[in-house]
């Protein structure tokens, strides 16, 4: 595991000019639009940066001959999320400490408690992304895959009108969802989120184990 | 080391069916043409594809099965498959001391520099010959004890063929009970290295033989339509038809040349093999 | 050990690889009880089948030119060579004979023959 992590970290090296202009855009954004952002886009940009490497992989026949490398194919499966995760959050860290500073510069105040909890929902949301994206890059490959989320992408909108359609219809009423919804306290929807995460990516693990071992090399 | 069990693959049409046995301490070569099978069966060896029947089984496991201390064990070159191009030897490096407990760094150093592999290029630079070389030096640098190198040797000048050659026969030096299955269709590069060879032909195994055999005992008998009517067929593998009458290959070379010593008895390599097994009648 | 094979010869390699060592070891060029290189080491020098060598070390060792020990190598025995060179100079001497003995068939005069001997000789 640790060799491939390695090899997916030198690969990310190679690319270190890229991932420079991402942190000089996402500082100017911080500055110009607004700090709250930031956090989901470097989060994300990390997310999309880590399951790139699966596109590296798969680039110019790489499968079978890292295959025959000491891992097995699960090893290979977890090291995905490993790095996934861990660029999610380092980019996320990275994110709060520029958006604290950004903060600090304009002279607004900072309430660590409450920007700290925002900024760990905002989390919930690529980790969910993971979920969909690492499964998808193992089973489409890098260039299909865009096809594919855009697709679930569309999908969900689709049925996310149609479902707001439905409740019209019947006469329930949305601003009661609403109202639900905001009596949710933070707790509650931190926790709510903390077992979709969790739920979703034992999903995802299990689907991705699936599509390597039945992966035609 | 390896023993290749009535393995069978089937692909529309084509099927594969084969078995084959990797003694301990010898360098096994798998000849044959483009599409005879030859990286199937590699394949199945190193448990990237599943047999539809028979078994492969390496140390005496099943070949999907192996663990990693196992694979640790396997040095692999493919020749289309490698590291991402994008990585440097530096890179590579750092992940086989990863990878790799008996990674030895200092032989693989050294064996850049004599082989003038530089380490901070990206691999997507280098000539096909130095891509090749480096793949194969990648296989040999973990003191495994078993080597599988399909076709490691394809589409190289003469100079990088020999430097890689040079590197299996180093290998094969360190430790007399390492084995080593190497694919090719360069047959003079098999018959300067291997010990054991076998043909393959449209997925299935044409010839097993030494290749000591096969340079002292094989040859090509070159006769007219009179002395091939008079001639005792006992030990003749194949004929083919030529304009001057047939030539016949055989592995007795010594019993033509003793009963009919007028005859031209030529010796055969292993190319003229091929060509015979494959073809003709 | 200084070994020349010719790949192109139809004389078989392990048998042009046994009368060299087999040579060397008569002249003294390779001493009693030194070791020849392993099997691997010499078919990697000559770029031959390491059954080859073998082959032709198996053949030294039933000639009783060497001796190979388990694990520890080939080594050359202890030859009385003076009896190596009679069993070669009277192996040559067969191959005389049987050349005397056609030559005799066909009628050729004691002259002829030492005539041929010469001719061959200033080769």
């Amino acid at each position: 595991m640790s060799g491939l992590l390695v090899k997916d970290f030198r690969l990310l090296l190679q690319r270190k000019q890229a991932v420079i202009m991402m942190l000089v855009i996402a500082v100017f954004i911080s500055f110009s639009i607004g700090e709250e952002f930031i956090l989901g886009y470097l989060t994300f940009i990390g997310l999309i940066l880590a399951t790139s490497s699966i596109s590296y992989d798969e680039f110019d026949n790489g499968y079978p001959f890292l295959m025959t490398l000491p891992i097995t194919n699960k090893t290979y499966v977890l090291e995905k999320y490993v790095l996934s995760a861990g660029a999610m959050l380092f980019s996320w860290l990275v994110a709060l400490v520029i958006s604290f500073a950004t903060k600090m510069m304009h002279g607004a105040p900072i309430q660590p408690a409450e920007d700290l909890l925002g900024a760990v929902l905002i989390l919930f949301f690529p980790c969910l992304l993971m979920n969909i994206m690492i499964p998808i890059q193992l089973k489409f490959g890098s260039e299909k895959s865009r096809i594919v989320l855009l697709a679930i992408g569309g999908i969900g909108a689709i049925i996310g009108y149609g479902a707001a359609g439905f409740m019209e219809k019947i006469g329930d009423d949305i601003d009661d969802i609403i109202q639900t919804l905001d009596r949710i306290t933070p707790a509650t929807a931190f926790l709510l989120l903390t077992v979709l995460v969790i739920a979703t990516l034992f999903i995802s693990y299990r689907i991705s184990n699936v599509i390597m071992d039945r992966k035609i090399l | 080391m390896v023993t290749v069990k009535n393995l069978t693959k089937r692909y529309g049409d084509y099927t594969l069916n084969l078995s084959l046995e990797l003694p301990d301490g010898m360098i096994t070569g798998i000849v044959g043409k483009n599409g005879a099978g030859k990286s199937t069966t590699i394949k199945s060896i190193l448990g990237l594809i599943t047999p539809d029947e028979g078994s492969v089984t390496v140390f005496g496991k099943e070949a999907r099965a192996l663990s990693c201390a196992d694979k640790e064990e396997i040095g692999v070159a493919l020749s289309d498959s490698g590291f991402s191009m994008y990585l440097t030897i530096r890179d590579v490096i750092c992940v086989l001391k990863k990878m790799y407990h008996r990674f030895d760094e200092k032989m693989f150093v050294g064996k850049c520099e004599e082989l003038g592999l530089p380490v901070d290029k990206q691999i997507k630079n280098f000539s096909t010959g130095m891509k090749a070389k480096l793949r194969v030096l990648v296989a040999v640098s973990h003191r495994a004890r078993l080597l599988i190198l399909d076709e490691p040797t394809a589409g190289l000048d003469v100079e990088a063929r020999n430097d890689i050659l040079d590197l299996l026969r180093e290998y094969m030096r360190e430790d007399e009970n390492r084995s080593i299955l190497i694919s090719s269709h360069i047959s003079s590069d098999l018959e300067g290295l291997c010990d054991d060879l076998y043909l393959i032909h449209d997925g299935r195994v044409l010839l097993h033989e030494e290749t000591d055999r096969i340079l002292s005992e094989y040859a090509i008998l070159k006769v007219d339509e009179s002395e091939y009517s008079a001639l005792d067929q006992k030990y003749i593998l194949k004929t083919r038809k030529e304009p001057f009458g047939y030539a016949c290959l055989t592995d007795q070379k010594k019993f033509y040349g003793e009963n009919y010593p007028r005859m031209i008895v030529e010796k055969a390599n292993i190319d003229d093999l091929i060509l015979f097994m494959t073809g003709g009648k | 050990m200084h070994i020349i094979l010719n790949n192109s010869s139809m004389i078989p390699i392990y048998e042009q690889l046994m009368e060299q060592v087999k040579s060397q070891i008569i002249s003294g060029e390779i001493k009693e009880n030194e070791v020849l290189p392993s099997v691997r080491a010499l078919s990697a020098e000559l770029k031959i089948s390491a059954l080859t060598a073998k082959k032709a070390y198996d053949r030294l060792e039933d000639e009783g030119f060497v001796i190979t020990v388990h694990g520890k190598g080939t080594f050359v025995a202890a030859t009385d060579r003076q009896l190596a060179v009679e069993a070669r100079r009277k192996a040559v001497e067969d191959d005389f004979r049987l050349a005397v003995e056609k030559a005799r068939t066909i009628g050729m005069t004691r002259e002829e023959v030492l005539e041929v001997v010469e001719i061959m000789l200033e080769e």
